[in-house]
This record gives C-alpha cells, structure tokens and sequence, in this order.
C-alpha cells in the first residue's frame, strides 16, 4: 500500500492522506514532485466519483438522457477502455476538463436548471468521454454523443465539426478495424490516423514541448474543449496557425526562465500542469484564471513577454497546488464575508479568496526575486519592481491573515511556513527608487480600495462639514474605527498609475513616447509617475474639478501632496480618503464646496483611522 | 525532505475515499455507506463552488 493511504478498517476503502513533509513542501512552493503526484491522484479519486454520481443521476431519471442511449453502456465502454488499456481512462480522469464539466454538470442537476445547451447535452458528455478512451484503448466500438452547435467534442483529442444544423444533435462516433469515423447522420467526418494532427472537419488538440536542459513541459494548447473555461461552456476559438506560434515562442522561453529561476519547481512542474487554455493578448496586463475543478489547468491570455507568462504559469500553478491541498485539508472555514482588502483585487475578499491570493502570489514574489538577480536576463529592472511590489503586498495581507480566527490549526501552519521565507525576502536589498515606486503603488491600491469600499460614518461627515462651514477648527474625533467594507464600489476604477509605473520600469526609453498608449491615462498620471509632482497635483485638481467623485483623482491629489506638499492633506487623502470625500461631497450638496479639495485635507489634519493593513 | 509521517487526521468531515485500486467495473455496482458518504461530499462541494476556485485578477498583472 503506498505510504499515503491509510486503511481505515479492513473492509473499508483506504482514504487519501497527506503527511507532514508533502504538507509542507506544497506550503513552503519548493515543489516536491511526489507531493503533487499525491495531489493529482486524489483529484483522480474525485472524479471517478464525480462520475459515478452523474451516471447514477441519470439512471434514475431517464428523461434526462435525451436521445442517447443509456449511460450505463457508456460506463461500459470506459470500463472496457480501462480493462484494456488503463492508461487511456487515467489519461482522462487527469484531462482537466473532465474535472470542470463534473463539476458544471452536478450543479446543473443539483438546481435543476439547463445552463448553456440542453442539459442532456451536459450529461452526454460521459458518451464522449467513454468514446475518447476508447479510441486511445484502441477498442472497436460505435457510441453516440452530443452535438453542440454542430461541434462533437472528443476531450483531450481533439473536435470534429459539422457546421450548425438545428435537426443534428447526435453524432455517432465508431470505430472498426482501426479506422475512426464521426457521423451526424448527414456527413461522415474522417479524423486522420495522427489525431494530433488537423484533418477535414477535425481540429485536433494541438500539444506544445518547451524544453530546458533536460527538463521537459509537454503542454496541451486546448482551444476546442467545450469544457476549458473556469466558468461555462464555451464554442471553440481556434487559435490560428501564427498566433500557436506566437505562444510555443513564449512558452518555450517563459519555461527556460522557471527552469532557471525556481528550479524545485519546475521539477514538480509537469507532474502538475497539463493544459493552457490560451485567451487573447489584453494590454498592459496578462489576465489569467485557474479552476479547483480543473486540476493542471490554467486560462491565460497571451503575454507581452515569457517573462510575464511564466509568472502566470507559476502564478496558476500555485492556484492548482493549493485546490488540490483543499481537496485533502482543512486550512480555514467557510466565512463567506468580504472583509479582506489584497493589492490583487479591487473588491474586498472572502478568507478562502484571500488565502489562495497570499499563496498564488507568494510563488509570484519567489519567481520576481529569482529573475531580478539574473543580470543576463532583459528583465532586470522589471522584475525588480515585481519582486518589491508583491513581496509587500502578501506581506501585508499575511499579518491580517494569520491572526484571523477563521483559519484551522493546518492553516496557521501553512502560512507560518509562507511567512518563515517570505519575511528574509522584505530585508533584502531593491534599488531605492524601485522600492519607492513599489510602495507608493501599493499605498495608491489601499487608498483606492478605501474610496470605493469604505462607508465613513454618517455622523462624524455631518459634523466635520458642519465645522467647516462654520469656519471653526476641526472637532477632535478620537479614534474613528473602519467600518466593514461593503462590496459595492462607491467609484470606478483606474489602474493607469500602475501600468504606468510598469511602463516605466520595464521601458524607460520609451516611456516618453509611449505613455499615451496605456488605458485612461491621463497628463496628470505622466506628471506624477514622471516625478513632477506638483504638476500632477494641479492636474488632479482639476480632474476633481470635472469629476469630484473621481477615486483614481482623489487618490492621485494625495499621492502628489504627499511627495510635494508639506501638511498633512497627501497622508490623510491616502489614508481616510474616503472620509475627505464624504464631507467634501456634503459641503458641495450644501453648496460650500471648499476653494481646493486639499484645503479640506488639510483641515482635517491627521487622524487616528482603523486598521490599515500591516507595512512591511 | 523529513520523514513523510501523518501529522494530522485528513480533512475531518469527510476523508476522501482513494479509489486508486477500484477498476470501473467494480465502482459502478459499490454500494457501501463510506462510498455514499463520499458521493455526498463531492455533490455538495461541487454544488456550492466556492468563490477562491475562479479568479479574475484586477490588479493586472498574473
């Protein structure tokens, strides 16, 4: 019996287990391979009962077959895959997208409700399953499955296309003596024998091999599955011939880096990530999402640089980790309260959103640091803002974490090793300029973040604004705890100072020229992300003149102040922002609008306000 | 790496069953009260998705 399994009693099935020192090496990210083998087969054990509860739904309810045959025979037909080559069926209990329809489809039955196509659509996705291993098998066998919008889905292999035909819903798919064919009724689509090739009426799922020495990451490029998305179903998107080009480049380089950067790593790689659903570029910014459902998996949309990219691919696969450890352990409850303010979202998080952010961008910060000490490497100056920026942003998020009374006694250990590494990490040396802008960044997201998040009290505004309007010093308030943040956002939000910062790093030569490109950048962000400081505070002036609600101009006055101006309006614009703005915006309602929204910062001088999250 | 021992109990309400040694055949008849206990935890948990399994970044980078 392998060492993680534990035979409960002699007539029981064994459970899986996790020890101490796997346990371990997935919180500390060093990346024992074995640790992640253990993962990826209980997410094995998870599916195959994920599938035997959708066949028993079926079974019990055959209205829920549609016009395919019983899902019994499409159970035997996996069993005989299986039977005959056991790899074919564990190949596709490890395809991810195995994991994410399971999931969609109990929920599906679980509210009784269709989602994206006939709901029989979603359960006749077993026939397909049963259908793909036993071609891998390489049984004989004739099994119908669905058809969506003409598309016949064989996962992990590929699709073949029909076109739309509204009185085509079922495609037969046989195979006899070795030879493959797909068959709506109308047309007969003939895969090639290489199914991993493209043929007519066949897109195959198309495999890329980065190598690095003699490490090796075999990834599929899935743009066909109907189940690859984190959220619904979706059609295919073929990536087109020049664009998979454009990603085997990237892969293969942004491979070449974790292999260099975070060697642990990159050896448990492979055992832990098996298909990238590619999503096009977006810019200034690589968006990437990963599901617990599907285990190997990651959406990414195509970076600018592999330097990007392999931060997603860590970023991902810190995500897969984690999911696959949460499927064994317990690291907290269940509070599903948004109360929890990270730099890497814009909205308040629930415990369980916020320990996944610390951990995904843990790896982040480890892969940043690696790269900025590599001097040969193009990407220096960027990384080493990387590495400042979310080496604090987890550290702050850490301390308010780990004293929370939601997290187990598993999870406390967890992030205690996180916090053992990552702590040396907040002494070691960044440039001063780097470091600066690291920090002025994350104070711009936390001020941002309090605008639009946090109510101030009703009370305290009314009786500010009424000092102010009298023309008498600010009453003494005492401390003024924050209330809950609400997750409705009081503001929209601008993220051009960030991508600025980072234009500005990664490209300083062209920052100058280039500046205009990035989204909702406005002359008042240059100036300030130039160094012209009370230029940018007379621009968002201005900005707060057009639009005083404007957080990213609140936030952006108290950035400038703060650099250029000597009172306190810069501290608290980015500390009790949200405060200066509700009694600025009850005066103006009033029709005493002050001359400058600094002259009420100023009046308000510093104040003794919640909690902010720790500094590093 | 130290010694792999078991330091604490799997996750406490329900462990997950290693079906590692089961061939299909033999899961699609199994009808014990673990293997039950084990379906109803995978229904529940797949039916509620907890909000930390699908991420979308704001803060634009990974």
């Amino acid at each position: 019996m392998p060492a993680n399994q534990e035979r409960v009693t002699p007539n029981e099935l064994p459970v899986h287990r996790i020890g101490t020192a796997d346990f371990d090496a997935i919180a500390d990210g060093t990346g024992d391979v074995g640790a992640v083998r253990l993962l990826r087969e209980a997410e094995r054990s998870r599916r195959l009962l994920l599938l035997r509860a959708i066949t028993d739904f079926v079974v019990k309810d055959p209205a829920l077959r549609g016009p395919l045959t019983h899902p019994e025979e499409a159970w035997d037909l996996l069993a005989r895959a299986q039977a005959s080559a056991p790899e074919a069926l564990d190949l596709l209990l490890g395809h991810p997208y195995t994991g994410t329809w399971a999931g969609y489809t109990i929920r599906l039955l679980h509210r009784q409700i269709t989602g994206v196509c006939p709901l029989w659509m979603h359960l006749g996705h077993l026939h397909a399953l049963a259908a793909a291993a036993a071609i891998r098998a390489g049984l004989s066998f004739s099994v119908a499955i669905p058809l969506w919008s003409g598309t016949a889905s064989l996962p992990g292999l590929g699709m073949a296309r029909f076109g739309p035909d509204p009185d085509r819903m079922v495609a037969e798919v046989r195979r006899t003596d070795g030879r493959l064919e797909v068959d709506n009724g109308r047309h007969i689509i003939r895969p090639p024998v290489d199914l991993a090739t493209d043929g007519p009426g066949w897109w195959a799922v198309r495999r890329v091999e980065a190598t690095s020495g003699a490490r090796v990451l075999s990834v599929h490029i899935d743009d066909v599955d109907p189940y690859r998305s984190s959220f619904e179903p979706v059609l295919p998107q073929r990536l087109p011939v020049d664009e998979l080009a454009n990603w085997t480049q990237l892969l293969g380089d942004a491979w070449r880096l974790i292999v260099r950067c975070l060697p642990d790593t990159a050896d448990a790689f492979p055992a832990g990530f098996s298909s990238l659903v590619p999503r096009p570029m977006q810019p200034f910014g690589t968006t990437s999402a990963s599901s617990g459902e599907a285990f190997g998996s990651a959406v990414i949309s195509r970076p600018a640089d592999p330097a990007s990219l392999a931060a997603a691919l860590v970023h991902e696969f810190q995500h897969n980790r984690l999911s696959g450890l949460l499927h064994l352990r317990h690291l907290h409850g269940d509070d599903p309260a948004e109360r929890f303010y990270t730099a890497w979202r814009d909205d308040p998080r629930p415990i369980a959103g916020v320990f996944h952010g610390v951990y995904a961008f843990y790896g982040v910060a480890a892969f940043w640091r690696a790269l900025a000490r590599l001097e040969d490497e193009p990407f220096q100056e960027i990384a080493e803002f990387e590495f400042a920026y979310w080496r604090q942003a987890v550290w702050q998020v850490l301390g308010v974490l780990r004293s929370d009374p939601g997290l187990t006694i598993d999870g406390r250990r967890f992030l205690r090793r996180i916090a053992e590494r990552l702590s040396p990490w907040l002494r070691e040396p960044v440039p001063m300029a780097t470091a600066s802008a690291a920090s002025a960044a994350l104070l711009d997201h936390y001020a941002g973040w309090r605008l639009r998040h946090l109510r101030p009290d009703a009370l305290v505004v009314r009786t500010l604004a009424e000092a102010w309007s009298a023309g008498q010093p600010r009453p003494a308030l005492g401390f003024l705890p924050d209330a809950e943040p609400t997750p409705v956002p009081d503001g929209l939000w601008r993220r051009s100072r960030l991508d600025l910062t980072r234009l500005a790093r990664g490209d300083s030569a062209g920052f100058t020229r280039n500046w205009r490109t990035v989204p909702e950048a406005t002359t008042a962000d240059f100036a300030y992300v130039s160094g012209r400081f009370a230029e940018a505070a007379e621009g968002y002036r201005t900005e707060l003149l057009a639009d005083p609600d404007s957080p990213a101009a609140w936030t952006g006055l108290g950035l400038a102040l703060s650099r250029s101006g000597t009172g306190p309006a810069g501290s608290v614009l980015l500390h009790q922002p949200e405060l200066v703005r509700a009694v600025y915006r009850r005066l103006a309602a009033d029709g005493t609008t002050p001359g400058t929204p600094d002259q009420l910062a100023d009046w308000l001088g510093w104040l003794r306000t919640g909690t902010p999250p720790a500094r590093s | 790496m130290g010694m792999n021992t078991v330091l604490e109990h799997a996750n406490p309400d329900a462990p997950l069953v290693d079906l590692s040694d089961v061939p299909l055949s033999a899961l699609r008849t199994m009808d014990t009260p673990e293997l039950q206990r084990a379906l109803q935890q995978v229904v529940e948990q797949s039916a509620v998705p907890r909000l930390y399994e699908n991420k979308r970044d704001s803060s634009g980078q990974p």
